[in-house]
């Protein structure tokens, strides 16, 4: 997505490549600056409606993870209906066994998925992104031996490595985020090295080396702000696979504790009466399924625009 | 950047065509997946259970799918109506008790055989007798059964005579009980590891012999030919119906329910109680029948602080709205719990007037206990400690989870804070029964006999007995009681004075009564249950 | 060459060592008593009475009450001599049996997965770059980004629904026949091959930009041949370095569904070992899958050579691929 130089404030004409937008002149309102601002970005975002509608979405989920009481419609713990009623007025998603509303732990439940998703990604960004841009830098024996470590890791599948992790902290959402993120290091680690290594054979370092720069100063100002981009994307697509990943293993037995409102162990109770209660079950999927692809959709998004 | 070379349309068409037409050819390639034969096939009854014990011998720990299979492959002595409760002979035709119950003669019928070949005798019933004391603590249930053996006497060839060193009523009703089935010799001299992994290695008298285990897969039972000595409670004495059982181990619940709707299997044993909706019931039978034992409770465990405290304890109940329970949790297929005891036990007692719905008498019991409303709503004693109940439990059981989430909300309104904590089996397994880091279990244990108050209620059994040593006397005694004689009066009195003494202190919280679910084919006449609510194949019959 | 070959395979040692040592790192931080465990085998009634002198020999067999040192160098000992031990939470039966029960059936369905990933895989990659409108190839698109954000037990239990129970085209459990894997196969395999697909398919686009595509589009070679000669077989060159990570997706999601089809496995089985912190089971298994990938890499690093030849070996050029 490229943005197109912004037209001055004065100039009533449309810009050339705002496709849909109104024809230019005829109307008489002073279009100001915010019109001609809004006009190209709306364009181009009508242009990209995947990217669009991800930001859109997003920034539903984020509503909801900062104020979920604004936008939940019932207390998510008590039992306000009838148990397993289907979706109606009332209760937009239907209500759960206990005959709480599915929509508000929904809602409330952002929090909880989203932030362990974080949670993880960051733990495998820094963690992996340290160990792989050291691995890269510093070359040798350091990157043997992170390099087999990272293969130790990886030859076990990562769910199985989560499941082991967990069974040795316990339960509750936040050991789960720190299970996954253990799991995602190695993929981190391969991306921050190898972007490492491509940056480090740029001729400029060469140049940044000879001129006595210190290693870890080198690091920093060099690699770091080079690789992020590539890594970044990497993150953000790993996010998705952490939620996704809670709710597996919220779906074996080792998610949040009751009566916390985490999408994965709500996927998880649900299926139970899937036959009987769809919603249950079927509407933190849906979220979190929608979720996952904004989030893919908007770092491939980014990641498009800064590699070209 | 040039253009990806592209398809024309009309190799396009043609290969649309052809994946659509590939996936239903792909599973026709196997045929009718729901398999079925015509109408009337005897050959094989497909049956789901819903998990592999691992361990099949009928001596052994009591899984209820061991006892199951036990049931097809072993006959007992005797057998117990599941309608009256009544005793009927099964092996032996006929038994006498003496005066204080302490012993009991058994005359054998005529004729009947082990599958290996070898005959039943009265020496059969002494070395069945003699192996469960002997394998001590491995058939602790048989044990159980069997406390005070003194030994059995073989008279004549089909007369034994087994004799306790005190009164013991309840034996009688526990020899219709797979824990003390009667196997064959070559059976009972076998490692008991040996015979728990099944097989043609656990020979029982039955209508069925036990071809094959597949671990984690299945069982195949194959009928005897010559069987004719079937129990008195059953419609058919004679050979079964079916040539052979395939029990497919299916231990996803939904899988199992959604097995049975679509046919793939005939007979699904143990159902969970939330996949009823799932079941037809125009084209499938559906069983729903109350257990028999204890009332599904919440025990408390009471050398832990919030539980010495009497007004905690006696909060509980009132504070427990069990009909809610009932139909929010169970979706109203069981009854809330009317006693200690289901209503459908033998020697139950209508003790409701204890477990009504009242939160302000809860409310007004903790106040008068010392504990007041704190800033959150959760009551505080005079040292500032937060009324907070704690329970450990193994993840994972939807139900479960949902049931203590609804008591959550229940107990708060009167200021009671549960907590859960969800664990691993392998940390669960850190404590046993009396050295728990919390407050609170579940329970469960079928008996058709109010003696199964005895065993969980009082101090007598390491491991069974919620009680050992913390011992109630008053409640010990009260519980004796029912070992003393075998009229059922007398027992039915003495287990509703027990069940008094428990609910009065609070020592127990029952919640509901269960149900056994049982779903199968109408292409099957009907489905047959024993007194404990097992399949009995052998009196299976198709439509 | 042959230095290159003796290097991986050191290389394969060191990491089978560490995925060994892992495993046992993992078990003895885990909480529980599995002797205790082991005796009760369970929870309420159903759990025998456990009483101290056996949990004590228990302890003793299983070796629990000796220090740690000691405990890890008896154990790679064992792995070394392939003594396995004995499964503690399968009725005592030997780790090399209870596996060798299972591990059929979970090749039977990781094989059949991969097979069908890669059909499908290559069918959605190819169809959202070839077909020749745009909304198909969206459509295309669209499909495979289904398996990656839809998590396995949801589709399994849809599929199962709806497949098995409504239009009953598959049993839903067993292991008996090959009908009976196909279900739980096309689940693991559309889950990954969303992935394989996004992979392939922008590999496809990049290869056909490049020069020699065009000239031999202008030397009159129809489209279909020029896919296939040309572009296929160097496009499949980064899909084929992604097939460990592949397998392990497939090891990841043959737990999930085992358990919701019912099938036995060596999937589903690791889930039960580490619920009870059965040793050597989990020892066992670990040191499998790590095999099986190291297995997986190895051979993949090894034949890359023979798929595109322009691609020098990396011992060769002297420098390591990224």
């Amino acid at each position: 997505m490229t943005t197109h130089a912004r037209p001055r404030p004065d100039e009533r004409s449309a810009p050339a490549a705002a496709v849909g937008a109104p024809g230019p002149v005829a109307r008489r309102r002073d279009p100001g600056r915010t019109t001609a601002r809004i006009r190209p970005l709306l364009a181009a975002a009508l242009r990209a409606p995947g990217v669009t509608l991800s930001v859109l979405f997003m920034v539903l989920m984020g509503g909801w993870l900062l104020a979920p009481g604004v936008f939940a419609t019932h207390h998510p713990l008590e039992a306000v209906g009838d148990s397993l009623a289907p979706p109606g007025r009332e209760f937009w998603f239907g209500t759960d066994l206990n005959g709480r509303d599915v929509y508000s732990r929904v809602v409330h439940g952002a929090r909880l998925s989203l932030l362990a998703g974080v949670v993880a990604v960051m733990i495998s960004l820094v963690l992996g992104g340290l160990l792989g841009m050291l691995a890269g830098y510093l070359g040798g024996v350091v990157d043997a031996i992170i390099s087999r470590a990272v293969e130790v890791l990886v030859s076990i599948p990562g769910l199985l490595l989560s499941l082991a992790i967990i069974s040795v902290l316990g339960f509750g959402v936040d050991k789960v985020a720190i299970a996954v993120g253990i799991a995602g290091i190695p993929g981190m680690v391969r991306i921050a090295r190898a972007e490492t290594l491509r940056i480090v054979n740029l001729p400029y370092m060469d140049a940044a080396a000879t001129s006595g720069t210190r290693r870890l100063t080198g690091i920093l100002t060099h690699v770091v702000p080079n690789a992020s981009g590539a890594i970044g994307v990497v993150a953000g697509i790993d996010l998705g696979g952490a939620i996704l990943a809670v709710a597996s293993l919220s779906f074996l037995g080792f998610g949040a504790v009751p009566p916390d409102p985490e999408w994965g162990s709500q996927i998880n109770e649900g299926r139970m009466y899937i036959s009987n209660a769809w919603w249950w079950t079927v509407f933190p999927s849906v979220v979190a399924g929608l979720t996952v692809l904004s989030v893919n959709r908007l770092s491939r998004g980014i990641g498009t625009r800064e590699v070209r | 950047m040039a253009p990806a070379p592209s398809l024309s349309r009309r190799s396009l068409g043609t290969a649309a065509v052809l994946s659509a037409l590939s996936l239903p050819v792909l599973a026709a390639c196997g045929g009718d997946a729901s398999g079925g034969g015509a109408a009337a096939d005897t050959t094989v009854l497909r049956v789901g259970f819903p998990g592999d014990s691992e361990n099949w011998d009928p001596h052994q720990p009591p899984q209820t799918v061991t006892r199951a299979v036990s049931r097809q492959i072993a006959d007992t002595l005797v057998d117990q109506d599941p309608e009256t409760g009544e005793i009927v002979g099964w092996l032996a035709e006929e038994w006498e008790t003496n005066e204080d119950s302490s012993q009991f003669t058994f005359r054998l019928r005529e004729g009947v055989t082990f599958s290996d070949g070898t005959p039943l005798t009265a020496e059969s019933i002494r070395s069945n007798f003699d192996r469960i004391i002997d394998i001590g603590p491995l058939a602790y249930i048989g044990a159980s059964h069997l406390r005070g053996y003194v030994g059995t006497e073989v008279t004549d060839e089909l007369t034994a005579v087994v004799s306790f060193d005190g009164p013991n009523a309840q034996f009688l009703q526990a020899a219709t009980t797979q824990s003390l089935s009667i196997l064959a010799d070559s059976t009972l001299a076998l490692d008991p590891e040996e015979v728990a992994r099944g097989g043609p290695a656990v020979v029982g008298s039955g209508a069925y012999t036990f071809e094959e285990y597949v671990p984690g897969e299945s069982i195949t039972l194959a009928r005897r030919d010559d069987y004719d000595w079937g129990s008195q409670a059953y419609e058919n004495q004679g050979a079964a119906a079916y040539e052979t059982v395939e029990i497919s181990f299916i231990p996803d619940a939904a899988t199992l329910a959604g097995a049975v709707a679509s046919g793939q299997v005939d007979y699904a044993f143990l159902l969970d109680v939330s996949t009823i909706p799932s079941i037809d019931t125009e084209r499938l039978h559906l069983s729903n029948v109350p257990t028999r034992g204890i009332s599904f409770p919440l025990i408390p465990f009471v050398y832990r602080e919030i539980f010495a405290d009497e007004a905690v304890r006696r909060a509980i109940n009132p504070a427990t709205d069990r009909a809610e329970i009932a139909e929010r949790i169970y979706q109203g297929e069981v009854e809330p719990a009317t006693g200690l005891l289901t209503a459908a036990t033998p020697g139950s007692a209508d003790l409701s007037e204890f477990l009504e719905h009242d939160p302000d008498l809860a409310r007004s019991i903790l106040e008068e206990g010392g504990w007041t409303e704190g800033e959150d709503g959760v009551r505080v004693n005079d040292e500032g400690e937060r009324l907070t109940i704690t329970i450990q439990y193994v993840g994972g059981n939807t139900l479960y989870e949902q049931l203590f989430q609804l008591l959550q909300t229940q107990w708060a309104r009167v200021g009671i804070e549960f907590v859960l904590k969800p664990v691993t089996e392998a940390e669960s397994s850190e404590y046993g029964l009396y050295d728990a880091p919390y407050d609170l279990s579940t329970w469960t244990q079928g008996r058709a006999d109010p003696d199964v108050l005895r065993v969980v209620y009082s101090s007598f059994y390491e491991n069974q007995s919620f009680f050992f040593g913390n011992a109630l006397p008053e409640i010990d005694e009260a519980l004796l009681a029912l070992q003393s004689t075998t009229d059922p009066e007398e027992r039915a009195a003495a287990s509703e004075n027990a069940q008094r003494l428990l609910l009065e202190g609070g020592y127990s919280f029952p919640l509901i009564d269960a149900v056994s679910l049982t779903a199968a084919s109408r292409e099957l006449a009907g489905i047959r249950l024993d007194a404990e609510n097992k399949p009995v194949f052998a009196d299976t019959a198709p439509a | 060459m042959i230095r290159y070959v003796a290097r991986r395979l050191a290389q394969a040692a060191v990491v089978l060592w560490g995925a060994i040592t892992l495993s046992f790192v993992i078990v003895q931080l885990t909480p529980g008593d599995p002797a205790r465990l082991i005796v009760s085998g369970g929870e309420g009634a159903d759990a025998g009475a456990a009483d101290d002198s056996q949990i004590a020999q228990i302890r003793a067999e299983m070796g629990l009450d000796r220090p740690v040192v000691v405990q890890y160098v008896t154990y790679l000992w064992r792995v070394l001599t392939l003594d396995w031990g004995t499964a503690y939470s399968q009725q005592r039966q030997q780790v090399a049996d209870v596996i060798g029960d299972n591990l059929g059936s979970t090749l039977e369905l990781g094989v059949t997965s991969l097979v069908i990933m890669t059909v499908l895989g290559v069918a959605f990659a190819l169809g959202s770059v070839l077909l020749p409108t745009r909304w198909l190839r969206s459509a295309f698109q669209g499909i495979t980004v289904i398996g990656i954000a839809v998590p396995s037990f949801v589709m399994a239990i849809v599929l199962l629904q709806v497949f098995s129970f409504q239009l009953g085209w598959f049993p839903a459990f067993g292991a008996g026949d090959f009908r009976s894997v196909l279900l739980p196969s096309i689940t693991i395999a559309l889950l990954g091959a969303g992935t394989l697909s996004q992979v392939f398919a922008r590999s496809i686009r990049e290869v056909s930009a490049e020069g020699y595509v065009e000239v031999a589009q202008a030397r009159g070679m129809g489209p279909a041949k020029v896919v296939l000669t040309h572009v296929l077989r160097n496009a499949s060159l980064p899909v084929y370095t992604i097939v460990g990570m592949l397998v392990g997706g497939v090891v990841s999601g043959a737990a999930i569904i085992e358990i919701i089809f019912g099938r036995p496995g060596v999937g589903q089985l690791y889930i039960e070992a580490v619920s009870a912190r059965d040793f050597p089971l989990i020892q066992a298994l670990i040191v499998l899958t790590g095999g099986l990938y190291v297995l997986v890499t190895l051979i993949v690093d090894l034949t890359y050579p023979l798929i595109d030849p322009r691609v020098v070996s990396p011992a060769a050029s002297g420098r390591r691929a990224g």
